[in-house]
């Protein structure tokens, strides 16, 4: 990991390459006291399936992925009901502002 | 094939460009002891006698891949009215699209299968131009110096600021001097005229071969430039060839295009009816040929540039150090083409090796050939004492790398919607789980809950009374706004489907079909009933549902008007509008279904007599707070936006009647 990214603050919007996958962010959050980057991999983004993960820094230096099945479902349904909000409200100000 | 001088040509628009390559170009050719013309860029090639075996050789393996050099080699005398030419320095003609794409296409590749030879790679054109650069314009350290300007502009005003306290005369000069360096700097260590020379020595492979420029194009893609950490100065010449390159490439697209187009408004406009077979076919042809243009040629060309363009933005400083906004003075990413040679062209033999293996299928020498080129990549990665990138090569290490910083919104829709449909199933078989359990165990919740004074009960409570807060913020009346919206916007998609259907509103026809769309209308709800936020999401969906059939009606009309050679209207424009619609509004309609079930289980809660235990309790708390709260929240606000719009605009409008209504009464 490179001096960017050790020093890096904002990573929402940002194309990444981790385990020689390109993973798209689409959000950086706080939970428990964990700093999250939830991201898509971005050749996966039209499957059914897409692949997702939950990345976090590693004693402040390297990055790792959410392994426990049960910490991920929480961290995704975190994710989900910001993002869903943060959608809902878009299409409704699209909407109103016609 | 390098074009001869004189030859008549079509001449491009002076641009700021061609007029610096016209310049280049018009470079007094010299004459070397045997009375040989000599370009710049061109010495190597055009000696008449090879030195040496070495070169001879280099000369022939040239000629074999097509660099045709009978045509730059002079190898008679020259006359006095030849050398009065060469000075009187004659316009130069330059190369136009039609002749360098013939070229090309007479010049093509040696067939690889035929002759049973590997298909050079973007790698090894790569090697070979690094060759080139290293033999013809080799790039010392000295030429990347204004990529270390921040440390020099840093160490510059450091030293002035410290002099201005001795004597000002002093520090304001060197502090100044120390911000315009880098200009100054860039011609004094002869980085400008290096980079020059690069980019004409690029342009040319372009003419000798589009297809090898194209490979090397396509190989340095953003991600390789990372890896492989070309030289500044290369990276900046490869940019300012591509701009010359496209350049000429998009002008001679757009010259198709328009030829196209012409052609195609000539055959229209004979007015005949009906247009006869062969127009029929031409019409289908040029429509064929118009959309490869738009759909293939041009984004493509754009991609490669951007991808360049992109990667010379990863040099040095404009790194960025590291950081969006500063400067990284540590940075260092520039080795000297021949320490940069040396690796790449072991990395570049590595890769022939496994290719070799990989055409003769032996596996064990194919995996062992791709283990040298990751040792080579490794061995030349490395940073020193400082944290100083200053190896060759930069490996990737498996960790995380940032590779773009541009936002998205095509993946970032689709990822949204993706994970908040599979969120809302998840949260929904969750809270079936607590509703379940909680029904089945009440007894038992109960007793426990007695003998358990504990103050989960009191944070279940709380996040009820929000969320029922929340729920009643739900406005019935906007939501039907919304809805109405929905149902006008399928209204007009099936108006439209109707229109480009008959090509006529006053047609019988066009009722007929206008017809269809409001018998769809009439079936589906699109009026809020409901008050339950459940009930109104659910009423949404529907709503958004509407658009299903009028959009894909739309959608097919276009498609096969575009492939039918519609001459009546252009409705490209209207598929590229339609494209994604229908997947888009299908799932919006399954995310607001979704969100609709989740939250019928959440009032189900609120409506329900309190008891659990801490776990479950602890487990409630998170999935209502974690998911269902922001939602709330989000249609909240989104319904409080469009109620502040609904009055600001009804305040507007009662403006206006008044403003009017006093016109009148002066008129009167």
């Amino acid at each position: 990991m490179g001096l960017k990214e050790q020093l890096m603050t904002d990573w929402k919007d940002k194309t990444i390459e981790y385990q020689e996958r390109k993973f798209y962010i689409l959000d950086q959050f706080n939970f428990e006291n964990t700093e999250y980057l939830y991201c898509i991999n971005i050749d996966t983004v039209n499957n059914k399936n897409p692949e997702v993960a939950f990345l976090y820094k590693k004693n402040g230096e390297i990055f790792e992925h959410v392994e426990n099945k049960e910490l991920f479902e929480e961290l995704l349904i975190n994710v989900s009901g910001r993002l869903v909000a943060e959608k809902i409200e878009e299409d409704l100000k699209k909407i109103t502002n016609n | 094939m390098a074009k001869k001088k004189g030859k008549k040509g079509i001449r491009k628009p002076r641009t700021k460009r061609n007029v610096r390559f016209e310049k280049s170009q018009r470079t007094k050719p010299s004459r070397n002891f045997q009375g040989n013309i000599r370009f710049r860029g061109q010495q190597r090639k055009i000696r008449n006698n090879p030195v040496n075996e070495n070169e001879e050789a280099e000369l022939l393996a040239n000629k074999e891949r097509k660099f045709d050099l009978e045509n730059v080699e002079k190898t008679e005398p020259l006359s006095v009215e030849e050398i009065e030419e060469i000075n009187q320095e004659p316009e130069i003609e330059l190369y136009t699209w039609p002749e360098f794409m013939e070229e090309a296409e007479t010049n093509p590749e040696p067939d690889s299968t035929e002759n049973n030879l590997l298909e050079r790679t973007g790698l090894q054109v790569f090697k070979d131009q690094m060759e080139i650069i290293d033999r013809d314009s080799p790039i010392k350290n000295r030429h990347t110096l204004t990529e270390r300007l921040p440390l020099i502009s840093t160490l510059g005003t450091v030293t002035g600021v410290g002099l201005l306290a001795v004597n000002p005369f002093i520090g304001l000069p060197v502090a100044a001097t120390s911000l315009v360096a880098r200009p100054i700097l860039y011609r004094l260590t002869g980085q400008k005229k290096l980079e020059e020379q690069i980019s004409d020595q690029f342009v040319e492979l372009a003419k000798q071969s589009l297809e090898e420029f194209d490979k090397m194009v396509d190989y340095l893609s953003e991600e390789r430039i990372q890896d492989l950490k070309p030289n500044a100065v290369v990276l900046r010449a490869l940019h300012k060839a591509m701009l010359y390159v496209t350049n000429i490439r998009i002008t001679a697209i757009n010259n198709t295009k328009c030829e196209l187009e012409n052609r195609r408004e000539e055959i229209l406009s004979k007015q005949q009816q009906p247009i006869d077979e062969k127009d029929n076919e031409e019409l289908l042809e040029i429509g064929k040929r118009l959309k490869e243009i738009e759909e293939k040629h041009v984004p493509s060309l754009e991609r490669r540039l951007k991808e360049i363009k992109r990667g010379k933005d990863r040099l040095s400083q404009n790194y960025k150090g590291n950081l969006a906004t500063r400067f990284n003075i540590f940075a260092h990413r520039n080795t000297s083409s021949e320490e940069y040679l040396e690796v790449l062209k072991q990395y570049a033999d590595a890769e022939l090796e496994r290719d070799t293996a990989e055409k003769d299928k032996n596996g064990i020498k194919m995996a062992r050939a791709q283990e040298k080129m990751d040792t080579i990549m490794q061995e030349n990665t490395g940073t020193n004492r400082f944290g100083v990138q200053n190896s060759v090569f930069n490996k990737r290490d498996g960790a995380v790398r940032i590779i773009s910083d541009r936002r998205d919104n095509t993946v970032r829709y689709a990822g949204i919607l993706a994970t908040g449909i599979t969120g809302a199933a998840i949260t929904a078989a969750k809270l079936n789980e607590y509703a379940g359990a909680q029904e089945v165990n009440a007894a038992e919740y109960e007793r426990m809950i007695n003998e358990h004074n504990n103050s989960a009960v009191a944070g279940i409570q709380e996040t009820q009374a929000e969320l029922r807060t929340a729920l009643g913020d739900l406005d019935q009346g906007m939501a039907q706004k919304v809805a109405d919206e929905q149902r006008s916007i399928a209204a007009a998609y099936g108006e439209s489907a109707a229109l480009h259907e008959v090509n006529s509103t006053s047609s019988p026809d066009y009722f007929a079909r206008d017809q269809l769309t409001q018998d769809h209308l009439s079936g589906i709800t699109t009026k809020i009933t409901e008050r339950k936020p459940s009930g109104i999401l659910r009423q949404l969906a529907d709503a958004v549902r509407a658009r299903f059939t009028p959009t894909a009606r739309l959608d097919s009309i276009a498609t096969q008007r575009i492939g039918n050679n519609s001459w009546e209207v252009d409705h490209t424009e209207l598929l590229n509008t339609q494209s994604g619609a229908l997947e888009q509004q299908k799932a919006t309609a399954q995310l607001y279904e979704q969100l609709s079930t989740v939250l019928e289980k959440s009032e189900k809660f609120a409506n329900t007599k309190i008891s659990g235990i801490n776990k479950f309790a602890n487990n409630f708390i998170k999935v209502t707070k974690s998911f269902i709260g922001p939602i709330i929240s989000g249609i909240a606000t989104g319904l409080g936006i469009g109620r502040d719009m609904s009055e600001s605009k009804k305040e507007k409008q009662h403006i206006e009647a008044a403003i009017q209504q006093e016109d009148n009464d002066r008129t009167e």
